[in-house]
């Protein structure tokens, strides 16, 4: 059955890129939690990058997750780094006034 | 001429998908831009999830009723819902601190929709939101 969101994790010792493809709302949205909270609290992973390329929408509950995964990353100094982020899901982060509140860059591939 | 369509869900998040798709269907064919679409499907998709969240607190078999209308340069959705009785006041229409993870949906809702109205009418929750094509005199955005 095609899932209304796919999570891709590849993980290069303490970095990782998550890979989205799908819509980010309140269904899918405790999924990708699990995922970061994860990749940062379990896995102490000291990067994080979402690549938000496939990702054509975000609601309030995806920001929350998003904020979430900011504020505990940041919390272990470690980054989360949002990558891909399109005009959908830019549209919701300038809205609510977060675009400037995480690193954002246009692919993962080009993080360092 | 007026166009109508509705479409009858359970309060189960699974159903936010089709009708993002149904809403942006219907305001492409009443005429609305890419940025429209996206707000009005913003505004709408944030509704729903509300009335799933609280109205409903999250149990998936409560139905709702999506009817969309488009006449003259008007979109209106109208949400019907049995659930809960939502409390004007309760949600603060400001956007939060940054750091707060929740209580940006209403604020979506109302920075994206020209006008919001709620209303209960005995059992049921009737939710209102009207985008124009044209803004109304005296709305502007900053």
């Amino acid at each position: 059955m095609d899932k209304d969101l796919e999570i891709n994790i590849v993980r290069n010792g303490a970095h990782s890129v998550v890979h989205l493809k799908g819509d980010v709302d309140l269904k899918t949205s405790p999924e990708l939690r699990t995922a970061i909270l994860d990749l940062l609290i379990k896995r102490g992973q000291e990067r994080v990058v979402l690549d938000l390329k496939g990702v054509g929408y975000v609601d309030s509950s995806g920001i929350a997750t998003l904020v979430e995964g900011l504020k505990e990353a940041k919390s272990r100094k470690a980054r989360f780094i949002l990558s891909g982020v399109g005009e959908g899901v830019r549209h919701v982060l300038d809205l609510t006034r977060l675009t400037s509140a995480f690193e954002i860059v246009k692919t993962a591939e080009e993080v360092r | 001429m007026a166009h109508r369509v509705e479409l009858r869900i359970s309060s189960d998040p699974r159903w936010l998908r089709m009708a993002r798709r149904l809403v942006e269907e219907f305001s492409r064919q009443a005429g609305f831009d890419e940025h429209g679409r996206q707000e009005i499907i913003i505004g709408v998709d944030e509704a729903l999830s509300n009335v799933m969240r609280h109205a409903y607190r999250g149990e998936t078999s409560g139905p709702i009723s999506l009817i969309c209308e488009a006449e003259d340069g008007r979109l209106e959705v109208v949400l019907k819902d049995q659930g809960q009785a939502f409390a004007p006041g309760s949600a603060s229409l400001d956007l939060p601190d940054p750091a707060r993870l929740s209580g940006r949906g209403s604020f979506l809702i109302h920075s994206t929709m020209d006008e919001v109205e709620y209303r209960r009418a005995g059992e049921d929750n009737l939710m209102r939101l009207r985008k124009y094509l044209k803004e109304p005199a005296g709305k502007s955005h900053g």
